[in-house]
């Protein structure tokens, strides 16, 4: 059975581009364009992992993966995927409990990459 | 009083800017991280040029004398300065406004681009299963006429073998017929035969019958003898009659039934003669089909690679377009630094108005240069400002430059 796969992102472009890279790549996926959005869905799913962009107008990623952590997906593995280089907020995202830092723009083939060693047998 | 000429840099600036913002918008270079550090400069120069600081020692930017007359010049007329400086927010505004335009133009043709890619990617992906299930067709359909000519082949060897047989069979019977024949054939003489002995017989008894009538009374014995053997040799000569017909009949019978046995045999090599050009043509048929499958899986296998291709091209255009996003919050940082300049200029203008122009009223330029510096999200945004503004020397096209962090981390 597909894994699947759930994205943040405000970026329609973005949110099409994974979406688009990860369902060739023989995933199922939803998307949110805010995190507010996200948050709620997420009280009724379960993926089996979530893709969240850091910067965002209406919720910061940090504080997303924060409430996700203190809510239903405490064990949910989490990457975030951003244009941000501050060593301050990828460390705040670890912190908090995110599984793993990338970093836009990433290719195809590095983002399935990432996804099936964190999700074996995807 | 006397209006102050707009010195020649600010001008020269403003200019700058906007030829900057033209290069920005031209579609080619959307995306190139060069133009927006141009731009993101010829803002901050403007900025700088536009009015004086307090303290400008962190910025590479130095004014000439002359320059700091001209700023004076203008200091000394408030209403002409107050004028150029509130005649920057409409300004900004246009620029705001192209900038936003350009941001949802990009996104709009990102999308669109990744919309297209993937139904043609869909596409090549239907066409490829459609090809691969006309090939698992044909194959089968091949195996079915590789079945077919197989068959046929053990039904020829089959015939062959039983025609075999039987040709022996009805030449045994054809000479065991022929045979027969031959003797019953062979009776014919023996029929000509009895009839001489009878004829001889017949004339025996006659004259027999003529002596008897001679002898009188004493030979009245001897003539009924005689009559009675002349009788007996005429039943013998229509039974050797009846013979002859008898044997003629089962002579013509045989000849008919190895004439018939003859005819069956020509139709049997007919039906073998038949049965081979049909197997024949089917195997002809099966080789030629054979050909065309391989032509079709030959097919097959060059639209499998060019979908594999064009599967792979798609993959690398959805993650070029993820360039959209980068440059747009590129444009933001440039939107917020233009909207720190209005308010700077703002600011200074108010100032003016209520003739209050004291420097400590204007926010430091370090402060709104810091505060645009704060909104970097990019190493590439902090790496052109430490170049522009501090002065750094920085390697623009490192992968492992200062402070650089790993694109892919898991922790």
């Amino acid at each position: 059975m597909a894994k699947f796969i759930y994205i943040v992102d405000d970026s329609l472009t973005m949110l099409m581009s994974l979406r688009g890279t990860l369902e060739l790549s023989g995933f199922q996926v939803e998307t949110a364009d805010n995190p507010h959005a996200a948050l709620q869905r997420l009280s009724s799913i379960k993926p089996d992992l979530i893709i969240t962009d850091i910067n965002m107008p209406q919720m910061d990623g940090l504080e997303l993966i924060q409430a996700l952590r203190a809510g239903s997906q405490r064990f949910t593995p989490i990457l975030t995927l951003t244009t941000e280089s501050q060593g301050a907020k990828r460390d705040e995202a670890k912190r908090l409990g995110a599984t793993g830092w990338l970093v836009k723009p990433i290719s195809s083939a590095d983002l399935t990459a990432v996804i099936r060693k964190i999700l074996p047998g995807a | 009083m006397s209006r102050n000429p707009v010195p020649w840099r600010s001008w020269f600036f403003v200019l700058l800017t906007l030829l900057l913002l033209l290069v920005y918008l031209t579609p080619q270079l959307l995306g190139q991280h060069s133009s927006t550090a141009l731009l993101a400069l010829g803002l901050v120069a403007c900025g700088i040029s536009l009015w004086p600081h307090r303290n400008h020692a962190p910025v590479k930017v130095e004014t000439s004398e002359s320059d700091q007359q001209d700023i004076l010049g203008l200091q000394q007329t408030p209403s002409a300065l107050q004028a150029l400086l509130t005649s920057f927010s409409p300004f900004a505004s246009l620029l705001n406004a192209h900038l936003g335009t350009t941001t949802r133009m990009a996104e709009n043709a990102a999308t669109s681009i990744m919309e297209r890619v993937l139904k043609v990617n869909a596409m090549s992906e239907e066409f490829l299963e459609n090809m691969n299930r006309c090939q698992e067709s044909t194959r089968e359909i091949q195996k079915d006429a590789e079945e077919t000519v197989a068959t046929s082949h053990h039904l020829l060897s089959e015939m062959t073998t039983y025609r075999g047989q039987r040709e022996e069979r009805q030449q045994r019977q054809s000479q065991a017929v022929l045979d027969i024949a031959a003797k019953v054939e062979s009776f014919t003489p023996l029929i000509e035969i009895i009839r001489n002995v009878t004829r001889q017989t017949n004339l025996l008894a006659l004259n027999a019958a003529i002596e008897a009538a001679r002898a009188g009374e004493a030979g009245r014995g001897f003539a009924v003898v005689a009559d009675e053997v002349r009788t007996l040799s005429n039943q013998i000569e229509e039974a050797a009659a009846r013979i002859e017909d008898s044997v003629h009949l089962v002579s013509s019978t045989v000849q008919h039934q190895v004439t018939l046995l003859d005819e069956a045999n020509a139709h049997t090599q007919d039906e073998m003669m038949w049965l081979e050009n049909i197997n024949q043509s089917v195997e002809s048929l099966s080789e030629q089909f054979k050909i065309s499958v391989k032509a079709l899986g030959d097919v097959s296998n060059t639209t499998s690679d060019a979908v594999g291709y064009v599967r792979n091209s798609v993959l690398a255009i959805l993650s070029h377009n993820q360039f959209q996003d980068i440059a747009r919050q590129q444009i933001e940082r440039v939107q917020e630094g233009l909207s720190l300049a209005e308010e700077r200029f703002r600011t200074i203008s108010k100032s003016i108005s209520h003739h209050d122009a004291d420097a400590d009223a204007v926010p430091d330029l370090n402060d709104v240069i810091e505060s645009l510096r704060q909104g970097y999200t990019m190493k590439e945004q902090e790496d052109i400002h430490r170049s522009l503004v501090q002065g750094e020397e920085v390697d623009f096209g490192s992968l492992h430059g200062k402070d650089k962090l790993p694109d892919i981390e898991l922790f």
